[in-house]
């Protein structure tokens, strides 16, 4: 991990994506504040600070969390479910980014309180062109959720 | 006048009654009733206020007998008195076969009067058709593989053969005289009477209830699907319906067994697209975007060779990401059901070119759209079509200076054909039967773009609403597509069952 603070958790299992993702946003010096993991478990572990990231619960709050939906161990649905059932974790905005745009899956997504949900184009150009405002609004132009929404306090 | 008449109707009657027994009707010239005793009350269920002074041809007679009863009371007339065996209609509409003694009467003042003795013969008459049915038609309906039944037109069984008393679970004996309404579900009881009365009016060979599923009812009460096909017989003094009615239970179940196993092939299918889209996306996207990044690090110090074959690269991922694509759109046009409504080809024509107008900015073409007819088909796929027949004019017209491009109808064999004519590059029809092939193409990707998909899509489409298409062309002078709509005349294929 770099010294930037983690805006950005990326859950990406092709390595190849990832690396086409991340170089889409290099040019914007936003890499340096992604990190990657390579399933859902590695996932919701980030996310909720726990086993090898549990020293992160010092860390800011995520801006935004990225999820495909074809995640080894723990598929993107169940990430995104568990992600919006919890207080500390539901105020973080979603983008599901996958290769699927079939209706039940779209539908399922924002059912489950997904913020965004993109298709990867098949297309390079407009697969970064797609990549790079994911990055740019979510990460610089977006109002990241303030502090006092992660506590337990307004759970319902 | 009719005082008089009617006084001496009622003392005839009332003497007349104590030597005969059954209904004792008494009618005028014109068949107007004057006297209906209670025996005729209870035969035809109407009441004597409610016929009297009323025709005959109002109440007893069948309505598509009615011509024939005329002149029946004319001869009558003439002849002084006969017997006869008639069909009569019942207050319930409920058809029986009554035995009429008739005699003319005249009165006091010369006017004459019929006076009819009418007696049921339903059964007897059914019985004894039956018997002579029975050693008539029992050499040819016997054997045969379906229930056969012979019903008279009051709607009465006259014969039945072993076939049915096995599918039915009636005795022979059971079914003669009955109507043929025991067989048929209770829940048609009141409906099936009429068609049956309908079919009599205009009997000729064919089968019940076209498009309906059909059950028969076995005397347990329980059902079975069949399939039953009417036949008119004509006898001496009656006419008669064959039906000739066949369990389609086992074949119903094969049916519905090759429907799941159908449904389970499209879900293979389904998952199979399904996992292409997203696992060979995936690779086509990685190939072209990191030739191309590879491209952009070399930057400008990249020698041309180089160049060259990361462009080879890029252009032949962009190709395979296309034809995916237009895979995908064939399997999925696969399991889609065309979903057809009349519909006006003209509207569908006029938004595919307004759509290709705004796109195409550089080139003089001239659209001439004639009337269209409106077709019963699926709007969606319509618009399919259009599109790449269409597209493919514009792209095999780009060498020409002024490219027309020709929507217009015409009639074949008495079916309306739409055609698309552009005077483009044409092709050899040597090769015609290649056409709607996928990924056959019949020129160099050099010269013309493509996948080679886009009129398998077509072809595809059509096949979906029963029609056809081909096409004529020569080199350098151009190609007309033709296609009908099967499904454009629907009204031909539907019938009254």
């Amino acid at each position: 991990m770099s010294g930037k603070p983690v805006q950005m958790l990326l859950a990406e299992d092709n390595p190849s994506d990832a690396d086409l993702i991340l170089t889409s946003v290099a040019k914007h010096g936003l890499a340096d504040s992604i990190h990657l993991v390579q399933d859902g478990v590695e996932a919701l572990d980030f996310a909720f600070c726990r086993g090898e990231y549990s020293s992160r619960v010092h860390e800011p709050p995520l801006r935004v969390i990225v999820l495909d939906v074809k995640l080894p161990k723990v598929d993107g649905f169940e990430v995104l479910r568990e992600l919006k059932a919890d207080p500390r974790t539901r105020s973080i905005p979603v983008v599901m980014l996958t290769s699927s745009n079939i209706e039940r899956d779209v539908a399922l997504g924002y059912r489950l309180g997904a913020n965004s949900y993109l298709q990867k184009p098949v297309e390079f150009e407009r697969f970064r062109e797609t990549v790079r405002q994911l990055g740019l609004y979510w990460m610089t132009m977006n109002e990241p959720p303030p502090i006092s929404s992660f506590s337990d306090d307004d759970a319902q | 006048m009719y005082d008089s008449a009617l006084q001496a109707a009622r003392e005839f009657a009332a003497s007349a009654s104590q030597e005969l027994s059954g209904a004792l009707i008494v009618l005028g010239e014109d068949g107007t009733v004057l006297s209906w005793n209670d025996a005729a009350v209870s035969l035809f269920g109407y009441g004597t206020e409610e016929v009297t002074g009323r025709s005959i041809f109002e109440t007893i007679v069948p309505p598509d007998l009615i011509e024939e009863k005329r002149r029946w009371l004319t001869r009558a007339l003439e002849r002084g008195a006969a017997n006869y065996e008639l069909m009569r209609r019942r207050k319930d509409d409920v058809r029986i076969w009554v035995d009429v003694a008739v005699r003319v009467h005249g009165d006091r003042d010369g006017r004459r009067m019929l006076v009819l003795n009418e007696r049921d013969i339903t059964r007897i008459k059914c019985q004894r058709e039956a018997e002579q049915l029975q050693t008539r038609f029992r050499g040819v309906l016997e054997a045969g593989p379906d229930a056969t039944v012979l019903v008279d037109s009051t709607g009465r069984m006259v014969f039945v053969n072993s076939e049915t008393e096995r599918l039915f679970g009636y005795s022979r004996e059971e079914l003669l005289g009955e109507f043929v309404e025991v067989l048929v579900p209770t829940r048609f009881h009141t409906s099936h009477p009429g068609h049956r009365r309908k079919y009599f009016r205009t009997p000729r060979i064919r089968p019940m209830g076209i498009g309906l599923e059909l059950s028969g009812r076995r005397k347990d009460g329980s059902e079975f699907p069949v399939e039953i096909s009417l036949g008119p017989l004509s006898i001496e003094d009656d006419q008669l319906t064959m039906a000739a009615i066949r369990d389609v239970s086992s074949r119903r179940r094969m049916e519905e067994a090759l429907k799941a196993a159908n449904i389970g092939a499209n879900a293979e299918l389904e998952a199979f697209t399904y996992s292409v889209s997203h696992d060979l996306r995936a690779p086509i996207r990685q190939i072209e975007g990191f030739a191309k990044i590879l491209g952009e690090h070399l930057g400008k110090d990249i020698d041309p060779e180089a160049e060259h074959y990361l462009r080879r690269i890029q252009e032949g991922s962009q190709q395979m990401g296309r034809l995916v694509d237009d895979l995908l759109h064939l399997a999925h046009l696969g399991r889609q059901d065309a979903k057809p409504r009349r519909i006006s080809l003209n509207t569908v024509v006029s938004n595919v070119i307004a759509n290709m107008r705004a796109e195409i900015t550089d080139r003089a073409i001239e659209w001439r759209v004639d009337q269209l007819p409106s077709l019963v088909c699926d709007p969606g796929l319509m618009k399919v079509v259009f599109t790449n027949l269409l597209s493919n004019a514009v792209k095999y017209t780009r060498p020409r200076e002024n490219a027309v491009i020709e929507v217009g109808q015409m009639v074949k064999d008495g079916q309306p054909v739409v055609y698309v004519r552009d005077n483009g590059v044409g092709f050899d029809m040597k090769y015609a039967d290649k056409l709607f092939g996928v990924f056959q193409r019949l020129h160099r990707a050099e010269e013309f773009e493509g996948t080679g998909v886009g009129l398998a899509i077509v072809h595809r489409i059509i096949r979906k609403h029963n029609g056809t298409i081909w096409a004529e062309a020569a080199p350098d002078h151009g190609t007309t597509f033709f296609f009908t709509l099967g499904s454009s005349t629907p009204d031909a294929a539907t019938s009254t069952g």
